[in-house]
């Protein structure tokens, strides 16, 4: 048969073509008459088959000329893709897919004649029905789409990846050069060095570009999700997706897939009501979930809104008291009782149906994002619906780092965060410096010591800087020792032996071979922003 | 040889282990385990984390999570001195490969221990938690334990999810 490589050759590029073909059918579904939809489907078939039967995928190869016939039949206009020929060739769609997963699915004749069925019963007006496998398709080759498209290669995702470490390395080791030519002060060695950064930090750039994917790359499978979640709630539903173009790195595009599907699920079964309930209300009879994207300086802003009923507080306030996640009489404003269904405890399938609540895989949505070293923010209000806002990091791998030392120690944090650096002014002593608020340009910005904050040995601090970093819309005034500068910090992840330290968010080598910590902004400012007793509370639930 | 004699489990035939001393006592840790010896190098300290592995060291460009079994075994902890050394263990962390170092206050060699001088915990009678004891065998005429690295990890890793640790110790990533 044929070798292993040779396979992975053939799955990578059925794999491209059977996603190509899912989208197809689904804007099919919304425009029924669009010719080259249309013939974009029956190319994705018919290269499919021809693929297939070049790869000795028999089965597959056969199955897929059913289809492609059947489909003949819209192409040539003598059926309309209705919606039900389009479930049934959705049903074929993951016929093909479990074929090329290897499985043996049974059933193949069944969705063929469904086809043939749901074509014959689809025809435009009077039309004669069709044949239910005509003669080898006639069909004309698929032609390339040729005009805008450029050369593409396929790389495999684990090239890519050494690429990246190789990279890392390269950056490590370009920076202990620079000490070492700085401190030699050897003319022609400065500037060779200088040269290797330069080049370098393009290397890094270039890499990390490869590495960028568009969202649009995971979109597809969630217009399908909600294709099939509408039909089996009986609740219309559309999903609007905005901002696809919008590039993540790879890992981060990948991994994110799963928690937007939890939400997705959740707002069509829990957060939209049916038409009936939703004409009552005088809302559009049809839901609508909204998924959009978009960059905003080193973080992608992901936003997932529904307009349905909305968090109902009262039942999420009795559940929290119920599980003794709150006192009695707790006095919890309405964005904390919100942020309390990212809790696990909130989770559980049982809990969820007496909540007419989400829950359902909220932790998972909050564990995922902040392993991508992101962050949930959740905003709902009742009979309006519910918006959930994932922020997240342009790269997992390498970020311009601001240098700073506390207590003699080294820190390095994202410069994507870091808004301005000032003079802590004389009047507020190192003593409270934690407990001060700082007047930045007629705005208050409450500090924090990192000496307290990492409990580090007290020593007078001469003339303390304080960074201004900012995350979630919320600006929080580190202050530290001392400045050391700017670098490239590779992000090395932390061991699982440090999961439960949520202070930093990964580690990084430095020029002179020391490691140092890399401070996780998100969960600084969330720590000084609410100080209350809820707060600390807060975070022992969802820890 | 009689029966009785034969190891108790199938991973407890002859084995090669390195040798090392901890507080006052002396340990042994099987040598499939370890990838190198290193000199004391620069340690980082992860603020608010506990005790058991407060550090980071980078061993040849990877960043290592430094763990020191004093803690596990009740010992005092004194500070590194110039026979100290850091043992870079490979060891699976929640079922993925990772390295991981630990503190050693000196290493003296690698030997092999014949199965029939290796002998299970008894029950009662150490003084150390005989859950993270593999083994005691008898080298040069001393009873030396052999930790079971890996139930003591596990163990960490399972207190870990289970409790917060310290001020800091409120995970996200738990």
């Amino acid at each position: 048969m044929i070798d292993a490589e040779t396979l992975a050759i053939f799955r990578t590029e059925a794999d491209g073509l059977v996603e190509s073909l899912e989208a197809g059918l689904l804007t099919l579904q919304e425009r029924p008459g669009d010719r080259s939809v249309i013939d974009q489907v029956f190319r994705d078939l018919h290269t499919l088959k021809g693929t297939g039967g070049m790869f000795g995928q028999t089965e597959l190869a056969a199955f897929v000329h059913g289809f492609e016939s059947a489909f003949e039949a819209i192409r040539s206009g003598t059926s309309v893709a209705s919606p039900a020929l389009i479930a049934v060739c959705l049903k074929a769609h993951d016929h093909i897919m479990s074929l090329l997963a290897g499985e043996r699915p049974g059933g193949a004749g069944t969705i063929l004649a469904d086809l043939a069925t749901a074509v014959s019963g689809s025809a435009p007006a009077d039309e004669q029905i069709l044949p239910e496998v005509p003669t080898e398709a006639s069909a004309s080759a698929s032609q390339e789409s040729g005009a805008k498209t450029i050369p593409m290669m396929r790389i495999s995702a684990e090239r890519l990846d050494e690429m990246m470490d190789r990279v890392g390395e390269l950056v490590i080791a370009e920076a202990r050069l620079a000490e070492i030519a700085a401190r030699s002060g050897v003319p022609a060695l400065v500037s060779v060095t200088e040269d290797i950064q330069r080049l370098a930090s393009s290397m890094r750039d270039a890499t990390m570009s490869i590495r960028m994917t568009p969202i649009s790359s995971i979109t597809g499978r969630f217009r399908r999700l909600v294709h099939d979640l509408a039909r089996q709630l009986d609740k219309p539903i559309d999903l609007v997706i905005e901002g696809e173009e919008t590039e993540l790195d790879k890992a981060v595009v990948e991994q994110l897939a799963e928690p937007l599907m939890h939400l997705i699920r959740n707002a069509a079964d829990h957060g939209i009501e049916d038409a009936a309930t939703r004409s009552r209300l005088g809302k559009s009879p049809s839901g609508q979930i909204r998924l959009s994207a978009r960059q905003s300086g080193g973080e992608v802003e992901v936003e997932l809104a529904d307009d349905g009923r909305g968090l109902d507080e009262a039942r999420i306030r009795a559940k929290a008291i119920d599980l003794g996640l709150l006192g009695l009489d707790a006095d919890v404003g309405s964005a904390d009782l919100q942020r309390l269904i990212l809790s696990p405890g909130f989770s559980t399938a049982q809990q969820v149906t007496e909540l007419s609540g989400r829950g359902v895989g909220m932790d998972v949505v909050r564990r995922t994002v902040s392993e991508l070293r992101g962050s949930v923010d959740i905003a709902s209000s009742s009979g309006s619906g519910t918006r959930v806002v994932i922020r997240l990091p342009l790269t997992l791998a390498i970020i311009s780092g601001l240098l700073v030392e506390v207590a003699g120690e080294r820190f390095t944090i994202p410069l994507s965060t870091v808004e301005e650096i000032v003079e802590l002014p004389e009047r507020s002593g190192p003593a409270d410096a934690s407990s001060r608020f700082l007047d930045i340009r007629g705005r208050l910005v409450p500090t924090m010591s990192l000496r307290e904050v990492f409990a580090s040995p007290p020593a007078p601090e001469m003339f303390p800087k304080v960074v201004i970093v900012g995350a979630s819309g919320a600006r929080v005034g580190l202050v530290v020792d001392r400045i050391i500068g700017s670098n490239q910090t590779v992000i090395k992840q932390l061991s699982p032996l440090h999961a439960g330290v949520s202070t930093f968010s990964g580690a990084t080598i430095l020029g002179d071979g020391a490691v140092a910590l890399i401070l996780d902004v998100a969960t600084l400012v969330n720590q000084s922003k609410r100080p209350a007793p809820i707060e600390r509370h807060l975070q022992e639930v969802l820890a | 040889m009689t029966l009785m004699s034969r190891p108790a489990s199938r991973s407890l035939g002859n084995i090669d282990v390195v040798t090392l001393r901890l507080g006052q006592d002396t340990l042994a840790i099987r040598a499939e385990m370890l990838r190198e010896v290193l000199e004391p190098v620069s340690i980082t300290r992860v603020p608010g984390a506990p005790e058991f592995c407060c550090g980071l060291v980078n061993v040849r460009g990877t960043v290592v999570p430094l763990s020191d079994l004093r803690v596990t075994f009740g010992m005092p902890r004194t500070p590194l001195g110039p026979d100290s050394r850091i043992l870079v263990l490979d060891l699976p962390l929640s079922g993925r490969a990772s390295v991981v170092g630990i503190v050693a206050d000196a290493v003296h060699e690698v030997t092999r221990v014949e199965s029939h001088m290796l002998q299970t915990v008894p029950a009662v009678g150490t003084r150390w938690p005989p859950q993270f004891i593999e083994a005691i065998a008898r080298i040069g005429g001393n009873f030396v334990m052999l930790p079971d690295i890996p139930a003591i990890f596990a163990a960490f890793l399972g207190g870990q999810s289970a409790t917060t640790v310290g001020p800091q110790g409120q995970g996200a990533a738990a």
